[in-house]
């Protein structure tokens, strides 16, 4: 007897329908799979039979063929165990076969029966939505994620006994109720936020000119400078995710598995920050069937690197392409993949080698041609890339001390509110020890990045970017106008600090951020002496 | 139990002169009455299909067995394991050519096993099991 089930394998970002398709006849006794099942999908058949027998259904003595069509494409994955048990039953009889034509099934199966949360449901539920079919069974893990697409019916199953009463119509389940998307509240801020950061003033300005611009930033410091504390609190100034970003976000972590059980859209910018020793597929993406890498993950988000000159060069040099076209092409033998990667670049790098540099308190102990060929790892093509470069100095002590809390005195009121939990407890700790205020709060900063952001939406309507960073050699010609004495500024800046044609033009973008943020329509000369400050840092690297 | 009082009048029988043939061919009759006795009906012994021959062959229910014999004086590795992959191919082989022809055709096949382990002393009592579904096709992927 031969039943089919239909089900989708996840390819890059996209699902494709598969046809399960279970056939038993009288042979010798069998179990075959066939359509090109990868590892994970061809050590289903032990799961799929145990799972059978432990919900006490009959697993048939008899010559069995699945075959995945089309059986051209590369699957894998255990979501496919759910469709194979399904298409098992059914062509023994034990299921009627009339509603899988207008379902989708996908899931994972425990030996006892247990239907487990899979990866990269949300574009299997687009897929199905797509085809018009009436409703997608998923794991109960997973329902939430699979409920934001309105239009079909999620059907969230715990268990393989549970799928089968349904079907046999002695059960009742109830569609997911569809999750709204449309009410948007602040994204979580990760419990961190610019008003816990001392000092720093120069680099706050800085970030907040980066997150308006969408500019990639690299900062030069001494260890313990507060590099990574500034880098963290990045995202809680970026304007908030529109609902088709957080859709592409949350489609990209569906896909890599990364969605936790709670579900529902991403709301808040990711921030990733792999360490240095991270391998290039899992920086770009990869695999035999390609999953996304780092920089995917950090699409609409921030990519941080933390010592970034540690990096293998290979691994920096392999971001030009992902930082210039915002997309990464991942070629195979077989296939060709395009992951999206809109992310803010953030580097952070200590001066010199041993770290101190340039430090007032303490003495750098590396030697001239140790510290170039340190920043040799940094090509020019990939400093093209990055809009602003700044110090970041350590703070002096009395400024640290400043405002601290003095044992005897009464804590100071108002606890800041954590919103939800985030992927750093830490951090979120930090947060609840209600730690008095230095600085001005993210939300505002926010505020005037949203609005800076506002103003270069409408100017590039049309044009195919959104942002200043993005402005191409003609287009800055076109929108970063200067003045008489801007221009003179910048030449003799030019001039003065042997800054190249690349950073001539990089500071006119960066000019143009900083007149946006003020809400300026012409480029000032006071924004253009800002923005040359943003390349003063240049010359550690190129002494 | 009967099938384990005759595997033990065989041993004593025996005695002193088992060989590897003797006890096959003795682990062979003692398998047919377990097999009796759990409900097997129309059993052949030792039919030769082309290329080889099965040690047993019954039906159960509407089924076709495939029987192995695996015959010991106290084994240590379990008949399961000792039917290797080569020999698991061959009575694979050998069912499909069976599967052609009459009474099998347009029946399922499956594969048992039936283990008889005589003990090492003549006074231990004989072992006999027997296993289903020993063993299966496996998938053609590689």
């Amino acid at each position: 007897m031969l039943a089919s089930v239909n089900s989708a394998t996840v390819i890059g970002l996209d699902a494709f329908h598969v046809r399960v398709e279970v056939d038993i006849t009288t042979q010798t006794v069998a179990f075959h799979l066939v359509g090109l099942p990868g590892k994970a999908l061809r050590e289903s058949q032990e799961r799929v039979e145990s799972a059978i027998r432990n919900s006490d259904l009959e697993f048939p003595q008899a010559h069995i063929v699945v075959n995945l069509a089309p059986a051209d494409l590369m699957k894998d994955g255990p979501g496919f165990d759910l469709p194979i048990a399904v298409g098992v039953l059914a062509a023994n009889f034990q299921l009627p076969q009339e509603r899988l034509s207008e379902l989708m099934l996908v899931g994972e199966l425990g030996l006892d029966g247990q239907v487990r949360s899979v990866a990269g449901v949300l574009p299997v539920v687009m897929k199905a939505r797509e085809m018009g079919l009436k409703g997608v069974v998923v794991p109960k893990g997973n329902a939430r994620e699979a409920a934001m697409i309105p239009g079909i019916e999620v059907f969230g199953v715990s268990h393989l006994a549970e799928v089968v009463q349904w079907l046999r119509g002695n059960l009742k389940l109830c569609p997911e109720p569809v999750t709204e998307l449309g009410e948007f509240e602040l994204p979580a801020s990760n419990g961190v936020d610019f008003a816990e950061v001392r000092g720093q003033e120069h680099a706050k300005r800085a970030l907040e000119i980066a997150a308006a611009g969408h500019h990639n930033l690299l900062m030069i410091g001494p260890p313990g400078s507060g590099k990574t504390m500034l880098a963290r609190r990045l995202p809680t100034i970026l304007p908030p995710l529109t609902v088709e970003e957080a859709l592409e976000v949350t489609r990209i972590y569906s896909v890599s598995g990364l969605l936790s059980h709670k579900g529902g859209l991403i709301r808040s910018r990711p921030f990733r920050a792999p360490h240095h020793t991270v391998s290039l597929p899992g920086l770009v993406g990869g695999g035999t069937i390609p999953k996304p890498g780092e920089v995917s993950l950090a699409h609409h988000g921030v990519l941080f690197l933390d010592e970034m000159l540690e990096f293998p060069r290979s691994a920096l040099e392999i971001m030009r392409q992902p930082l210039e076209d915002g997309v990464v092409t991942i070629s195979r033998a077989n296939m060709t993949l395009t992951f999206p990667c809109r992310f803010l670049l953030v580097g952070a790098t200590n001066p010199c080698p041993c770290g101190f540099l340039g430090d007032p308190m303490k003495e750098c102990r590396c030697g001239e041609s140790q510290i170039r060929r340190y920043w040799k790892r940094l090509s020019g093509p990939l400093m093209d890339r990055i809009d602003i470069v700044i110090e970041v100095a350590r703070l002096e002590v009395e400024k640290l001390a400043r405002g601290e809390r003095v044992r005897g005195e009464s804590p100071s009121p108002a606890p800041q509110e954590v919103s939800s939990p985030s992927e750093e407890p830490a951090a979120v700790a930090l947060a609840e020890e209600e730690l008095p205020q230095f600085g001005e709060p993210s939300a505002s900063i926010r505020e005037r990045v949203s609005r800076a952001r506002q103003i270069q939406l409408e100017r590039y309507r049309g044009l195919g970017i959104s942002c200043n960073a993005h402005l191409s050699g003609r287009l800055v010609d076109r929108f970063c106008l200067l003045d008489e004495a801007g221009l003179n500024l910048l030449t003799r800046a030019v001039d003065r600090l042997g800054l190249s044609a690349r950073a001539y033009q990089r500071i006119k973008k960066v000019a143009r951020t900083i007149a946006d943020l003020e809400g300026s329509e012409h480029i000032r000369v006071s924004h253009v002496a800002e923005a040359i400050q943003y390349r003063a840092a240049e010359r550690v690297m190129s002494r | 139990m009967i099938a384990e009082l005759a595997a033990w009048a065989g041993k004593v029988l025996l005695l002193g002169r088992a060989d590897h043939q003797r006890v096959g061919r003795l682990g062979e009759a003692v398998a047919l009455v377990k097999l009796y006795s759990a409900g097997y009906r129309g059993l052949r012994r030792n039919l030769r299909v082309g290329g080889g021959e099965i040690d047993l062959i019954a039906f159960r229910g509407a089924t076709v067995c495939v029987v192995e014999v695996k015959s010991s004086y106290r084994a240590i590795v379990p008949a399961l394991v000792r039917v290797g992959e080569k020999k698991r191919k061959q009575l694979i082989r050998l069912a499909r050519r069976l599967a052609r022809r009459p009474p099998f055709a347009g029946r399922t096949l499956r594969f048992d096993l039936v283990e008889v382990d005589f003990g090492k002393g003549p006074l231990d009592l004989p072992r006999v099991r027997l296993i289903e579904n020993a063993f299966r096709e496996e998938s053609r992927a590689t």
